[in-house]
């Protein structure tokens, strides 16, 4: 099968998806070239998160591991760019190589100490580790955190980056979604036994998507370290964790396009609101808009579109 | 494949003890025995989810003991489950993809869901079948990893007459046509022995009988197993 027979193939299987990235894209060219705004900033500040909440996406949504803590790898990435960059003096492109690497072997040996607990256990693991990196960061770096002192690169390279790297990770997942690997993934996340007994190495796949879903996460926080020049300990603070798993539930957690769609309207909440009603009453806000989505439709926003376009009419 | 002496315990009671048989390279072959007696027991054995205290579970002269469930099952020892362990999100022609990805678009794809009279159903959630049609298809799985010998733990439990003949209709089929060997932990006796070569009885975690389904018929450990508890 040719490479273009296969991705027309992915495209058939998950036609939403790869529309709704293809449009997203589009509107962040657009973006770009209206000219380096607010809304670039805006858009890097989705792309960020949602590459963030992307990553979380593929480990829950095709392992069942849970990490509420995601802000680690997140966390790792953007320091890690930051201390390439203004410490040690690296190639801005060695940099955004390497901070993500950086990132999925943090998140994925922290991760791998986890594989055997249950999710809910694993959770809190996690989140614990978040914390630990954050009391480190704090006291290594201080409240100031790293910045760098000049713009390294300049405004419309770094929306340009930042948009391949959004791109680079959304059509991975979305890859992985559609190929075999992603199969056994699902098959793995219903049910361990049975995927063992088929043969299936469930412990490798788990180790393997908690590799690639930290790397995301650690592109996320290079991005985002990337567009703010800057990297504290407040990045690995528990809304950050919390952020991308709302993103899912919000947008529904069964398909990239429902993490898409709950990444652009948090993202957008979070990002207007604090300017207009301030961060608790945002905060405030955000906490009953999940709480509204997970008791009204649980399968989250792009499940309650799909009910509607799906239910017949009455009578007919 | 031989099982050795194998004694498996929970906590120390004893559920396996040095429990030997041996699967030889063709037919089918039964499981019999009351609740407890330690069938499913010595199937998790075999298939790696359990490690006994002592004895061997050797396939081609190597030991399987020690090694994980999909070392085993890559090795050729395929199995199903007491109640159907669906996927049940993905569809059934994805449930078989999962055990063999390449068999994407093959004949042997389409001969295996009409084997199992599922063709019309490939493209339905596994969570929308039927009962019949889950154990059909959990045969169907394991069926599509190429797997020689397949341990059945009651396929008949749970279905209609109907089902039933299907099933073992099924069950003939796999050992024929795809010459694999087959290990069924049976309740039905009647069923079991129409198409059994040979049946291995257990009772309390011992192996206290073992013969053609003809000899077992006839023998008196079997009534007394059944009915008067041993």
């Amino acid at each position: 099968m040719s490479v273009f027979e296969e991705l027309k193939q992915h495209i058939e299987r998950g036609k939403v998806s790869f529309s709704l990235i293809s449009i997203l894209f589009v509107l962040f060219v657009i973006a770009f070239f209206t000219g380096f705004s607010y809304l670039c900033y805006t858009f890097m500040y989705l792309i960020s998160y949602l590459v963030l909440s992307a990553s979380w996406y593929l480990l829950y949504s095709y392992s069942g591991q849970l990490s509420l803590g995601h802000a680690l790898p997140f966390g790792v990435g953007a320091f890690s760019l930051m201390i390439f960059l203004s410490r040690l003096n690296f190639h801005p492109i060695i940099a955004l190589i390497l901070a993500p690497l950086v990132a999925a072997a943090v998140g994925g040996t922290v991760g791998l100490t986890t594989i055997r607990l249950r999710p809910a256990y694993q959770g809190i693991a996690l989140l614990i580790a978040s914390q630990v990196a954050f009391w480190i960061s704090l006291l290594q770096v201080g409240e100031e955190g790293i910045s760098l002192g000049v713009q390294i690169l300049a405004g419309g390279h770094i929306y340009g980056i930042i948009l391949l790297i959004s791109l680079i990770c959304m059509l991975s997942i979305f890859f992985v979604e559609n190929s075999k690997i992603g199969l056994k993934l699902k098959a793995i996340k219903e049910d361990g036994l049975a995927s063992q007994s088929l043969g299936i190495n469930v412990t490798y796949y788990k180790i393997l998507i908690f590799f690639a879903s930290s790397f995301f996460a650690g592109l996320g926080g290079t991005s985002f370290a990337l567009y703010t020049s800057h990297a504290d300990y407040t990045i690995f603070s528990i809304p950050n964790s919390f952020l991308p798993i709302a993103m899912v539930v919000v947008g529904g957690s069964g398909e990239l396009t429902g993490c898409i769609l709950g990444s652009v309207i948090i993202s957008i909440l979070m990002r207007y609101l604090p300017i207009k009603i301030g961060l608790p009453w945002t905060y405030i806000i955000y906490g009953f808009l999940v709480v509204l989505v997970l008791k009204i439709y649980p399968a989250g926003l792009l499940g309650a579109i799909k009910r509607a376009l799906t239910k017949k009419p009455e009578g007919g | 494949m031989e099982v050795e002496s194998v004694t498996k315990k929970f906590i120390g009671v004893t559920a396996l003890s040095k429990v030997s048989m041996k699967i030889k390279e063709r037919g089918i072959f039964g499981l019999i025995g009351p609740n407890g007696s330690g069938k499913t027991t010595l199937l998790n054995v075999i298939n790696g989810f359990l490690r006994p205290e002592e004895g061997q579970v050797k396939l081609k002269g190597k030991n399987l003991v020690g090694l994980k469930p999909h070392v085993i099952a890559r090795m050729g020892v395929g199995r199903t489950f007491q109640f159907p362990r669906m996927f049940s999100k993905l569809s059934v022609e994805s449930n078989i993809l999962v055990s063999n990805p390449a068999l994407e678009g093959t004949q042997k794809l389409r001969e295996i869901l009409e084997t199992f009279d599922l063709s019309k159903v490939k493209d339905k959630l596994a969570s929308d079948l039927g009962y019949g049609q889950r154990k059909m298809l959990e045969l169907a799985r394991v069926l599509a990893t190429d797997a020689q010998i397949l341990l059945l733990d009651e396929p008949l439990g749970g279905l209609d007459s109907k089902g039933i003949e299907k099933m073992l209709n099924c069950i003939r089929e796999i050992n024929e046509q795809y010459n694999k060997i087959i290990v069924v932990v049976e309740h039905n006796l009647d069923q079991l022995f129409s198409i059994a070569d040979y049946v291995y009885v257990l009772h309390g975690g011992k192996k206290v009988e073992e013969g053609t389904p003809k000899e077992i018929r006839s023998s008196k450990i079997l009534h007394d197993v059944y009915f008067r508890g041993f």
